[in-house]
């Protein structure tokens, strides 16, 4: 559905590009999130999901797309949910975070559609009027 | 004592109860909602007053209930931020009344209030995280209010990027729980040392996660767009209150997981930050010709003085940070307040623009310049005390040059905050300056409110400092 909503909105071809800076700032994070599955000595009890969430970071900071954008953060919070149910917290948390977790997004894609209103497309490097 | 167990979720719900009916009254009466707003961020503030006055009685531990707890530091916090609310909303009432979506508008200025509260007042992290993500929405819906372009984008920038912090945040929840079982920061054992992966973990995400809400430097690309392009109501409550109250929640967990024997590493971290946040913002607010902005980059360098207070460990350092917590929200505050005036009498926010102001618009030049000196750390205004205070704690800590770094920064920010009111206020007037009129008195009563607290804060320092003493000896445990 989401797809389809997409291609309705006209979003069919990107072009992905980053500065030397974000490169190795998401190299890095990347890395480091890498290490603490691999490495005996950094490794803990949820560092697999913490590399999944570095990843969603990673594709947050990457993507020009608003809309992919959002999926990255998403993409991050789902991987601290399952590294929460392992907790065991207790139910009401869970049902708490899901709420602001959905609360959110319909904020974040709200602010994507006006993105697209105000600026033609879903290219959040196009919103680029606000410098220093 | 058993009432005053519920005054911190009184204080919470207030102003949500507020965000959930404003907009059903809006749509059958405009003045209705208008008047029930500042009735509901009255009643907040009333409320406020009552519970330091309950805290200041006698409670020095504080009350509450379900993990809302009330303490005289929070009580100090809860009640900066209800001055503001109040404030932001009186003025909200004329500033904005011509513009659409209001409904939207007060309902959002109601649930950022209280998500601010439930940051100050909630001993659980998680319930932290919760507020923070509550704050974010809300106040990224008052950024893009105006949705024209500019707007836009600063929304963007703002829900991205503080959501990517609050999920930092939430990491240092699941990591805390990991480590030390439970949530409450009441019933948590203290680190005796931060070594190891974990607490080390903890220990950033948490800095990150709310550095990135409070405007720290290298975590600050946000705030200067988001407080210049969001309405002027709106970018006193972010620069007077939101990020203080980030910065408040960072330093509450860090002393609540970590003893003083462990705050070493962490102190350090968060000096670096405080001192990087001071240069570059004030090098930056130098070259401003926006008066949004270079406001907005101040706040980043006053930041700087708050993380160098609480990193610096010590009682001393944190009351001052507290202080400079208050000091900081009505100067501010009162600043953004008054560029706002400005900006709806001449239509433009390039101060180079605009001269001779100081005869039209005399209330506005004079609080404004009040709040300009509190800033700078002038004397007899509350700025000076707090900036004081930081800097005996550093030279009390074996920091010297902290202190000459903290010094060259307050005369550089008179330096920049006279620059902006000498070419607004001062000089010949131009175009722009000679059809302008004084603000309403519903837009000058709050300010002339935030200006008269910032002389008696300055003027009265001690029932302030020993109010707060007793609480940050508390929270540091000895540290």
């Amino acid at each position: 559905m989401l797809v389809a909503y997409l291609r309705r909105l006209g979003v069919r071809i990107e072009v992905e590009t980053m500065s030397t800076v974000t490169s190795v700032v998401v190299t890095g994070i990347f890395l480091g999130a890498t290490l603490a599955v691999l490495l005996p000595f950094v490794r803990f009890e949820v560092a697999t999901f913490f590399a999944v969430f570095m990843l969603g970071i990673y594709v947050a900071l990457l993507k020009r797309d608003v809309i992919k954008v959002i999926l990255g953060i998403l993409l991050s919070a789902n991987a601290l949910y399952p590294a929460l149910a392992l907790l065991e917290l207790p139910f009401s948390i869970y049902l708490v975070f899901d709420v602001t977790e959905i609360l959110v997004t319909l904020v974040m894609l709200w602010v994507a559609l006006l993105i697209k209103e105000r600026y033609g497309a879903l290219d959040g490097w196009k919103a680029n009027l606000l410098r220093w | 004592m058993e009432e005053a167990a519920y005054l911190p979720l009184v204080l919470i719900l207030t102003p949500a109860v507020a965000g959930c009916l404003a907009p059903l009254i809006g749509k059958v009466s405009e003045k209705g909602r208008d008047a029930f707003s500042v009735l509901m961020e009255t009643l907040t503030l009333l409320i406020a007053v009552y519970a330091a006055y309950v805290c200041f009685s006698g409670v020095a531990g504080g009350v509450g209930i379900w993990d809302f707890a009330l303490d005289r530091l929070s009580a100090l916090i809860a009640l900066r931020v209800t001055i503001l609310g109040f404030a932001a909303t009186l003025y909200s009432i004329h500033y904005i009344s011509e513009e659409p979506h209001l409904n939207r508008y007060y309902a959002c200025l109601h649930f950022f209030v209280a998500g601010m509260l439930g940051m100050v007042l909630t001993q659980n992290v998680a319930f932290m995280y919760v507020f923070l993500e509550i704050m974010t929405v809300a106040s990224c819906v008052l950024v893009a209010h105006r949705t024209y372009k500019e707007a836009a984008e600063a929304g963007y920038k703002y829900i991205v990027l503080c959501t990517i912090g609050a999920l930092f945040v939430l990491l240092g929840v699941a990591l805390t729980y990991q480590h030390f079982g439970t949530l409450s920061l009441v019933a948590v054992e203290k680190l005796a040392a931060a070594d190891g992966v974990v607490p080390m973990f903890i220990a950033l995400s948490i800095i990150f996660g709310f550095g990135l809400k409070a405007g720290m430097v290298p975590l600050h690309a946000w705030l200067p767009d988001a407080h210049a392009e969001a309405p002027s109501s709106i970018s006193c409550l972010l620069s007077g209150a939101m990020i203080h109250t980030a910065a408040y929640a960072m330093a509450k967990v860090l002393f609540s997981l970590f003893a003083a024997e462990a705050f070493g590493m962490i102190g350090l971290l968060l000096v670096s930050f405080g001192v990087l946040s001071m240069i570059v913002g004030t090098m930056l607010a130098l070259v401003q010709t926006d008066m949004k902005r270079l406001l907005a980059y101040s706040s980043v360098d006053q930041m700087g003085f708050i993380l160098l207070g609480f990193g610096l460990g010590s009682v001393l350092g944190a009351i001052g940070a507290a202080y400079h917590i208050l000091s900081h929200c009505l100067g501010k505050g009162l600043l953004f307040l008054s560029a706002g005036a400005v900006i709806k009498a001449t239509g433009t926010r390039n101060f180079r623009e605009l001269g001779g102001l100081s005869s039209k618009m005399p209330v506005t030049a004079v609080v404004s310049m009040i709040a300009a000196l509190s800033l700078s750390g002038v004397p007899p205004f509350s700025g000076f005390i707090s900036e004081f205070l930081i800097c005996k704690a550093a030279f009390e800590a074996g920091h010297p040059i902290l202190v000459l770094i903290m010094l060259i920064v307050s005369v550089t920010t008179l330096a920049y905050l006279l620059r902006f009111l000498h070419a607004t206020f001062f000089g010949e007037p131009n175009g722009r300056s000679e059809t302008a009129k004084e603000a309403p008195a519903s837009m000058l009563v709050p300010m002339v409110i935030l200006a008269a607290l910032c002389i008696l804060f300055g003027i009265f320092p001690t029932p302030v400092i020993e109010f707060v003493r007793v609480a940050c000896a508390t929270l540091l445990g000895g540290a």
